[in-house]
């Protein structure tokens, strides 16, 4: 064997691995060794390898699109949009595509699981569901129900069953909610949720309001964009202006990015509506105290404060007054601040000269459910059941669709503060980090198994149902269960002649939307042939819902924005959690497929990275792929550098729902968790976390990574994927400058 | 090593030729050879999917409680405990492709039963052999891509009403998807 060369060595390797290769192939061939089964009594529609379309709703995130899923063998493979929900009208996003993932998640919860001497050990749902009806026979304002937001039937039996407990503490909460805007909206326009016509408007400013991605209705709004994109007979293509202090998606699609310093929102708008007043129409509608407040808002205090004056500032302004109508859309970069609200209200205020209401901001039609209508979260909620936690008012706690352990800022002390509780109750899918802090973790059907009913909170166009149904059989059909169902049973023993009719949740969603029959369109006479329809259709339309009307109130209006802060030395830059599309709050960091995806911005994959602007990192000697140590007043966190020129010079952003310590093997040991060095900064009005007001410092480490991402271009090379050439490729501003040459 | 890779080489599952064994020797000689069953009325899947699909438990039933005769039979009477408790039979899968391989009988069906006209034994047998020889299934085609393409690369007529012929397709990604 001396005489054998390296090379020689490596050849022979080479074909005795390939030989083995080949026997691979000739492996998967499996004649007689697979079972083949058939169905022993098919249905007359079922034909192996054709799939079948069910009709659904997503899950995955508040929006609500309506989806139908296909089916084949009994198994789902695909979500596509359902054409006949005007949410998405037909259109799913990549969260959508991504939800059979939480289905055959191989870490899904299969068994329930009781903390005994310590140690979470499995248990049977019948000792569960008895330890539930213990902990709670007496336990009035002791239990708490922190859950995300809900809607439909599903809000109603919780609502119940907390108040069946003598409770009112039922939180719901929303890391990545709009609460400010919604309160300011309710406040001038009297509407929560008004409707934004992207389609209808010529020109749109939007403060950090990120449409395309993940504000509010994405897939909706993206089927707008397209349209106010598009010339036609009555409008010239749209033109989106964004300022924000960190590019959003959506700012990367805008005609102009205006990098404006974090939290300066108002004083931009208020400079526009200031010099928008000198016209006598626009001033008309204006009331004079309001005129009066505004005045001091100069171009040149615009251009202090905001860094938005000059050029930049006159071209916004004569594209606003060219362009009629206009939408101005005040986002989470403009709330998440001390001055959140007066941010939001001036944006609202310069909709309101602007003449947009009633043209490119209208009012939904009115939800006929009060009982089944969405109710959205706030970050307020959490602070609320902290605090109750901590003055240890709750002794037993549940916990469903959120995981206050993974999102809450550090600074709430939220974990330890869990322990203050006896008895803690996770219904959830994964043993994430509210799970793990559990006392009794019982495991979820998926949103694949489960019934439902849902309300989306942005409707544009009427009112629309979404039925939710199961589109397979149970994976575990043993040990995972709706909670549908365990809070039926549980409302059963607290008032059995009440609720005893309903054997299950799938017979009480029927006999509810049965009883609701009336008030929808095209509702079949036959009980039997409606539920049917409910079910293949997936949604309904109300009949006759009742329009509304927006009439701005300007009385109350609070425009009092502090002047620009002072410069601080220690700490002299402003942190941006940004929201990623594909992880949104943190809750889809274990599907692989979101992880693999690429950040659209900056293509980066399976981590965390901090942006920090080019000029900035010349100056502090940083380049790409160094290990940076980022520190605000309440802790530090350590992550790659990424330079990116879409953020104002003074910030530095790093994107929220990566940094997980459980929740499986694809979310888990994933990145950095930015919510944990927030600063306890709160929106004045509102109580809401400021998300936008903690300001850091940051050192360099001596380490230094290769950052995983599949970016192309950088400076001064045609990027060829390592030097393989697979696909090579470059920007588009060299393409133009061959063409030159 | 090169003994390894020899080893490695010879080694296969099931080849041609080979005899599977299945929970019910099925006799396919007595239902399309003797009783002269067209293949479709059992594989009902085949000229309507891609695959052909194993004949629901429920097909067997429905003509076998209607016949006296051989219900003492060993392999009926196994075939009423299956039924008994609706359990699928865990038949062998004896012609397997490999995952990268989609197979379309539709459109085999559709071109040269439907279309053409041919007999069914020569349509399946084409790739199944001569089925009505045989109690149990036997792969006794190569089904290989090389075996595939010899066919794809003649002509063949399109249907009984043109003297128009094509050949099959050639293109990777009709197979490989």
């Amino acid at each position: 064997m001396n005489d054998i060369s390296r090379r020689n060595l490596l050849r022979l390797l080479g074909w005795s691995s390939a030989s083995l290769a080949l026997t691979g192939c000739e492996n998967s061939v499996e004649s007689g060794v697979e079972d083949v089964k058939s169905y022993s009594q098919p249905q007359d529609f079922m034909i192996p390898g054709v799939g079948i379309y069910y009709a659904s709703t997503c899950t995955q995130c508040d929006a609500g699109c309506g989806i139908k899923g296909r089916v084949r063998e009994g198994r789902i493979l695909k979500l596509e949009g359902s054409p006949e929900s005007l949410i998405g009208k037909g259109r799913i996003c990549s969260l959508g595509q991504a939800a059979v993932q939480h289905h055959y998640n191989p870490d899904r919860l299969k068994e329930p699981l009781l903390r005994q001497n310590g140690n979470l050990q499995p248990t049977t749902w019948a000792n569960a569901i008895n330890l539930l009806v213990e902990r709670t026979h007496d336990a009035g304002d002791k239990f708490a129900f922190l859950t995300g937001p809900l809607s439909g039937h599903l809000k109603v039996l919780i609502q119940n069953y907390v108040e069946s407990l003598g409770s009112k503490n039922h939180f719901i909460y929303d890391p990545l909610a709009n609460k400010v805007n919604r309160s300011i909206s309710e406040q001038i326009y009297g509407i929560a949720n008004p409707l934004f016509q992207i389609g209808e408007a010529k020109v749109i400013l939007s403060f950090g309001a990120d449409f395309l991605d993940t504000w509010n209705s994405p897939v909706h709004f993206s089927g707008q964009y397209a349209q106010f994109r598009k010339a036609n007979d009555s409008k010239s293509r749209g033109v989106l202006i964004q300022a924000e202090p960190k590019m959003t998606l959506t700012g990367a699609n805008a005609d102009r990015w205006i990098p404006i310093r974090p939290g300066s929102d108002g004083v931009f708008a208020l400079g526009l509506v200031n010099a928008l007043l000198e016209d006598p129409a626009y001033s008309k509608n204006v009331p004079a105290p309001i005129a009066e407040a505004v005045r001091g808002y100069s171009k040149a205090r615009v251009d202090k404060e905001a860094g938005a004056g000059g050029e930049v500032f006159d071209r916004v302004l004569a594209l606003l007054r060219q362009r009629s109508p206009s939408l101005v859309l005040s986002g989470p970069s403009a709330e998440g601040h001390v001055h959140g609200a007066q941010n939001a209200a001036a944006i609202m205020l310069l909709n309101v000269v602007l003449g947009n209401i009633g043209k490119t901001i209208t009012a939904p039609a009115k939800n006929p459910f009060p009982q089944i209508a969405p109710a959205e979260g706030d970050t307020a909620a959490l602070s609320a059941f902290n605090d109750g936690l901590a003055q240890g008012r709750f002794q037993t706690v549940f916990t469903y669709s959120v995981n206050p352990a993974f999102t809450a800022p550090g600074f709430m002390k939220l974990h330890e503060n869990l322990k203050k509780a006896q008895f803690r109750v996770a219904f959830a899918h994964y043993r994430d980090e509210t799970a793990e802090a559990a006392d009794l973790i019982l495991p979820l059907d998926s949103a694949m198994e489960d019934w439902g009913t849902h309300l989306a909170a942005y409707q544009p166009d009427g009112v629309q149902l979404h039925m939710q149904q199961p589109l397979m059989e149970k994976l575990y059909p043993d040990s995972t269960r709706s909670l549908g169902d365990v809070l039926l049973t549980l409302l059963k023993q607290r008032h059995p002649d009440e609720y005893k009719q309903w054997p299950d949740y799938y017979a009480y969603l029927k006999s509810a939307m049965i009883q609701n029959k009336p008030s929808f369109k095209d509702a079949a006479e036959d009980d039997e042939e409606f539920w049917y329809q409910t079910l293949s259709h997936g949604v309904l339309n109300v009949k006759n819902a009742q329009e509304q009307r927006i009439t701005p109130d300007l009385k109350s209006l609070n425009l009092a924005l502090p002047g620009s802060p002072e410069q601080d030395q220690e700490y002299p830059f402003q942190l941006v959690p940004s929201v990623r599309s594909n992880l949104r709050d943190g809750r889809h960091a274990n599907l692989p497929w979101l992880q693999e995806t690429p950040d659209p911005l900056t293509t980066i994959v399976w981590d965390s990275w901090m942006e920090i602007h080019p000029a900035t990192a010349q100056r502090l000697g940083i380049s790409e792929g160094d290990i940076l140590e980022i520190s605000s007043k309440t802790g530090s966190l350590k992550t790659q550098a990424y330079l990116f020129p879409g953020l104002q010079r003074d910030t530095v952003a790093i994107p929220i729902g990566q940094g997980h310590e459980a929740m499986g093997r694809y979310a888990k040991g994933a990145g950095v968790n930015p919510m944990k060095i927030l600063e306890p900064v709160f929106e004045g009005s509102t109580g809401e976390i400021a998300m936008y007001a903690t300001r850091v410092k940051i050192r360099k480490t001596n380490e230094r990574v290769n950052v995983v991402k599949d970016e192309g271009w950088r400076p001064g090379a045609i990027n060829t994927q390592l030097n393989r050439k697979i696909v090579v490729t470059m920007a588009a501003s060299k393409v133009a400058v061959f063409r030159e040459d | 090593m090169l003994l390894l890779s020899a080893t490695a080489l010879g080694s296969s599952v099931a080849a041609a030729g080979d005899k599977i064994g299945q929970p019910i020797e099925f006799p396919h000689d007595i239902h399309a050879g003797k009783m002269g069953i067209n293949c479709m009325f059992c594989h009902t899947y085949a000229r309507r999917s891609a695959v052909s699909g194993i004949p629901p438990l429920k097909k067997c039933i429905d003509c076998h409680e209607n016949i006296d005769s051989v219900k003492d039979k060993p392999r009926i009477k196994k075939l009423f405990e299956y039924w008994k408790t609706k359990q699928p039979i865990p038949w062998k899968k004896v012609h397997d492709l490999p995952d990268f391989v989609r197979f379309n009988h539709e459109r085999h069906i559709q071109r040269f039963y439907f279309q053409q006209g041919r007999p069914v034994e020569e349509v399946c047998g084409f790739c199944h052999g001569d089925v009505k020889s045989m109690t149990v299934a036997e792969k006794v085609k190569p089904i290989t891509m090389g075996w595939c393409v010899s066919c794809h690369e003649q002509d063949h007529h399109v249907d009984t009403a043109t003297a128009k012929t094509t050949n099959g397709p050639n293109d990777c990604s009709y197979c490989h998807k």
